[in-house]
């Protein structure tokens, strides 16, 4: 089994905002609706303070409460794939909302329009391309649900030329944020495989996942800044 | 003799299994939450009134199983939202109901 997790560590994490910048490029985010957003706030006391920079996107929790949310009113457009990515159909999604309501991070975003990310300029990532020619997950409406797809689109890529295990390591075949982190605070991989960078890296950083007390089970792990908020 | 071992011992499980499942005390919300059909249709929660509609009105839960108990909670993606003037909804409570394994049984009913 291959199952795909992101670890973010705090403590490299200088705040530059470069993986929220690729994220809205390559999935052409709406600027109301952020697939990934970078929360700030300030730890310790005077003189002693620190800055934690926490970028949030989707967790792709295994116990997702959004699906069971999204199922429950029958709609079922919330699925998670074998790689444990979850994803929405934009098509089945009636824009009930109950997704974001109940997600304790806060994820799914209802796209209220759909807006180009630079208005007035030049279009960018997948913008350029036809609609009826992207990715799914690309194919943005007004008034469903969106989030994080872990660039669901690459990870296809990955199955479909045979290179599962490239994934987190190939530009072509890694989600973007994760590609373009200038202090490599960021890392993709597959948890499953304890050879796997990612996983020695969780193991030995002691990174933890977020608000575990929901026992949602996030796939996204976090090395803290001392005292930071999990 | 073989044929009476199976059906004895499933029945022994479940009943053993429904004991244990009666020690485990239920969520505050499930537990006061009414069975009640939501037609969720397209209506977007997003609608004025709608989210208490559903929980307060049909549900019958009481205003305290949502407000009131969440600390502020920044580690939160969608950072403008507004989190209510008695602090923001404690999403432990929505979990109660809204996952998977803890669902309660009529949690699914709507048509």
């Amino acid at each position: 089994m291959t199952k795909l997790v992101r670890l973010i560590d705090q403590k490299r994490c200088m705040g530059c905002r470069a993986c929220l910048a690729a994220c809205a490029t390559e999935n052409h985010f709406t600027p109301e609706a952020p697939w990934n957003v970078m929360v700030e706030y300030e730890v310790g006391t005077f003189p002693k303070v620190k800055k934690v920079y926490n970028t949030m996107g989707c967790m792709h929790c295994e116990q997702p409460s959004c699906k069971a949310a999204c199922d429950s009113v029958g709609a079922k457009a919330i699925s998670k794939n074998a790689f444990g990515v979850v994803l929405i159909d934009y098509d089945k999604c009636i824009g009930c909302g109950y997704c974001a309501a109940v997600c304790p991070y806060g994820v799914p975003q209802l796209n209220k329009q759909v807006a180009q990310l630079a208005p007035g300029k030049e279009k960018l990532g997948a913008e350029t391309i036809d609609y009826a020619d992207r990715h799914p997950t690309h194919r943005k409406k007004a008034k469903v649900a969106e989030k994080c797809t872990f660039c669901a689109h690459k990870l296809e890529q990955a199955v479909a030329d045979g290179k599962v295990d490239r994934i987190g390591k190939d530009q072509a075949y890694t989600p973007s944020c994760d590609l373009v982190c200038p202090t490599q605070a960021r890392m993709f991989g597959d948890m499953d495989d304890p050879n796997s960078d990612i996983s020695k890296r969780i193991k030995t950083t002691g990174a933890k996942q977020l608000k575990t007390k929901f026992g949602t089970s996030p796939q996204v792990y976090y090395v803290l800044e001392e005292g930071a908020k999990s | 003799m073989k044929q009476m071992i199976m059906p004895t011992l499933m029945g022994f499980l479940l009943v053993t299994g429904s004991v244990m499942a009666a020690d485990t005390p239920p969520p505050k919300a499930a537990a006061t939450a009414k069975v009640a059909v939501v037609n969720a249709n397209t209506k977007t929660i997003d609608e004025k009134g709608r989210f208490h509609a559903v929980h307060a009105k049909k549900q019958k839960l009481e205003c305290s199983d949502c407000h009131g108990g969440g600390a502020d909670d920044i580690l939160f993606l969608r950072t403008g939202e507004f989190q209510g003037k008695d602090g923001p909804v404690n999403r432990e409570e929505c979990l109660t109901c809204h996952q998977t394994p803890k669902k309660p049984a009529w949690y699914g009913s709507a048509k």
